[in-house]
């Protein structure tokens, strides 16, 4: 067996053991003899690339669908519901520093939340990756609603939720890099962004 | 004949504005003719669009296993063939055929009478 038949059914055990178990041996055939099949040598390699592309996409939506079949919700919005979980951090800090400075008049910045490792994870980690796979689901339900790629339907139906969340994620990550003037933890100068105040004081290791 | 007749009342009922995913329709219309298994359902899917779908192996599974879970297609043996796992159209799933290509064919309709069509299909 050719060595690139053999890596894709490596690549097969990605997909959950149910779909695995039901469909694998048949995609592992199915993909055997498209590839046989076809004569062209830069063909086969379309065809190669194009399952790899679309393998991650499809694995996810195995993965989701087996959420769906236990909760009784669509792909999209788990994955809305998934991407929205990612950003609570986010607005649960923000809203324990308004309250501090309500309460006490002092912003909650000594605390371990605005720690810069924390603040890495809940102000460019998690946005980056709810945004990630929101866009991902988005995307690939557009192209599966659309017979050419060039034609992607902009607004798939049922999607609002994932295409809410991409851009709330999206403008957090926006703040996180253009957003300047903050009060990071240890006093940055002006003209600071999160960003740079984040990965300087993580790289200088300041525990201050 | 009174199954068909039931399956018709069930979709007219359950029937509203949205229909088939464009990849189950394909999927269905492959197999209007006769049983076929995965890469047959492919070559026919490439064939029928005049290779505009090109079809990947992961993407076809996606959707037999969402059309069986429907129910508009089931899994057949084939005592010649037991390399390959082949399928074919559930009673609802012709009725669903048929009813897709209904609309469809009403919708060619209305955009002749309006001369929308692109020229090279106008004539047909």
């Amino acid at each position: 067996m050719p060595l690139v038949n053999k890596l894709y059914r490596k690549l097969l055990l990605l997909y959950p053991l149910s779909y695995r178990t039901a469909y694998g041996k048949e995609i592992a055939n199915t993909f055997d003899d498209m590839l046989a099949n076809e004569p062209i040598v830069y063909r086969r390699l379309i065809i190669i690339l194009k399952e790899l592309l679309m393998l991650p996409g499809n694995v996810a939506e195995q993965y989701l669908n087996s959420i769906q079949t236990v909760t009784n919700i669509s792909l999209q919005n788990s994955v809305a519901l998934v991407g929205f979980l990612l950003l609570i951090p986010f607005f649960g800090a923000s809203l324990l520093d308004e309250l501090s400075e309500h309460l006490s008049g002092a912003h909650a910045f000594h605390t371990w939340i605005w720690s810069p490792f924390a603040i890495g994870i809940w102000i460019i980690l998690l946005p980056a990756l709810s945004m990630f796979i929101s866009l991902t689901i988005y995307t690939l339900t557009a192209i599966r609603k659309s017979i050419k790629v060039s034609k992607v339907v902009m607004y798939p139906k049922g999607s609002l939720p994932l295409a809410i969340v991409t851009i709330l994620s999206a403008s957090i990550l926006a703040l996180a890099i253009y957003q300047k003037d903050v009060n990071c933890l240890h006093a940055s100068p002006d003209g600071t962004t999160f960003l740079q105040c984040v990965v300087t004081n993580i790289t200088t290791h300041d525990t201050k | 004949m009174f199954d068909i007749v039931f399956f018709d009342i069930i979709n007219c009922m359950k029937r509203s504005f949205n229909h088939l995913p464009q990849v189950a329709f394909n999927i269905l219309l492959a197999l209007a003719l006769k049983p076929r298994h995965g890469y047959e359902i492919i070559q026919q899917i490439d064939d029928d669009s005049d290779g505009k779908i090109k079809l990947g192996a992961g993407a076809l599974y996606s959707s037999i296993k969402q059309l069986r879970e429907s129910g508009l297609i089931e899994e057949i043996d084939m005592p010649d063939d037991t390399r390959r796992r082949y399928y074919k159209l559930s009673r609802e799933g012709e009725i669903t055929l048929k009813h897709e290509l209904a609309y469809y064919e009403q919708s060619l309709k209305v955009a002749r009478s309006r001369h929308v069509l692109p020229k090279t299909y106008a004539s047909r």
